[in-house]
């Protein structure tokens, strides 16, 4: 995979974008991307959460590092294992549940750069997939 | 364990992880995602607590909005 010059700086924006999440107030975003699993049960999700917390935050720092290492390497030609590819995944599907969080994409308003990132990561992530889907047994 | 239906992730990825994480043949992982998005949601495991806690973890990751309610 190659990345044009104008791919690495759109790539680029999605670290910041997932760091910002619950960094202002209110940020829809947060409620979306909450770790839950029992929703008419607080103290049953309270619990997966203590259980499962540290996982989260350990995966989401690993693959927010191999997403980045790798757009960086992309302008010069990067292969990506499927390790890498579905860190990918997880980082974009992330990043477009934040944007759409946001901003009531996809189906809104919303115009100019914001839609711009949310397309091309739709873009990548389908494609990804497509790719994915192939390899899989 | 139950996953809702949402209108941003991608169809082809949604199917993809069913494949991915439950073990559904191509067909069967996109008659389970068209079934969510046509109904709103589906129960699509059941099992020991440990288990579907693990998958409904890993199926968060991926950015789909799954929850467990006991048996």
């Amino acid at each position: 995979m190659t990345l044009a010059p104008w791919e690495v700086d759109l790539l680029s924006l999605v670290p910041a974008l997932l760091d910002s999440v619950g960094k202002f107030d209110p940020d829809p975003a947060v409620d979306r991307l909450a770790l839950r699993a029992y929703p008419l049960d607080e103290d049953a999700d309270d619990e997966f959460r203590r259980l499962l917390a540290d996982e989260l935050q350990h995966g989401r720092a690993a693959d927010r590092s191999a997403f980045s290492i790798t757009v960086e390497s992309g302008v010069d030609g990067v292969v990506l294992s499927t390790a890498e590819a579905e860190a990918w995944l997880r980082v974009l599907a992330e990043a477009r549940l934040v944007q759409a969080a946001r901003a009531d994409l996809p189906g809104g308003s919303e115009k100019g750069s914001d839609q711009a990132l949310f397309d091309y990561l739709s873009w990548v992530q389908g494609s990804l997939v497509e790719i994915l889907d192939e390899v899989l047994p | 364990m139950i996953v809702w239906n949402d209108e941003v992730n991608l169809a082809a990825h949604v199917a993809y992880v069913f494949r991915r994480l439950l073990g559904l043949t191509r067909d069967d992982a996109t008659a389970l995602m068209l079934d969510i998005h046509r109904r709103g949601s589906a129960m699509v495991a059941t099992g020991a607590r440990e288990h579907v806690e693990l998958t409904c973890f890993r199926l968060r990751t991926h950015g789909l909005d799954a929850t467990l309610e006991p048996a």
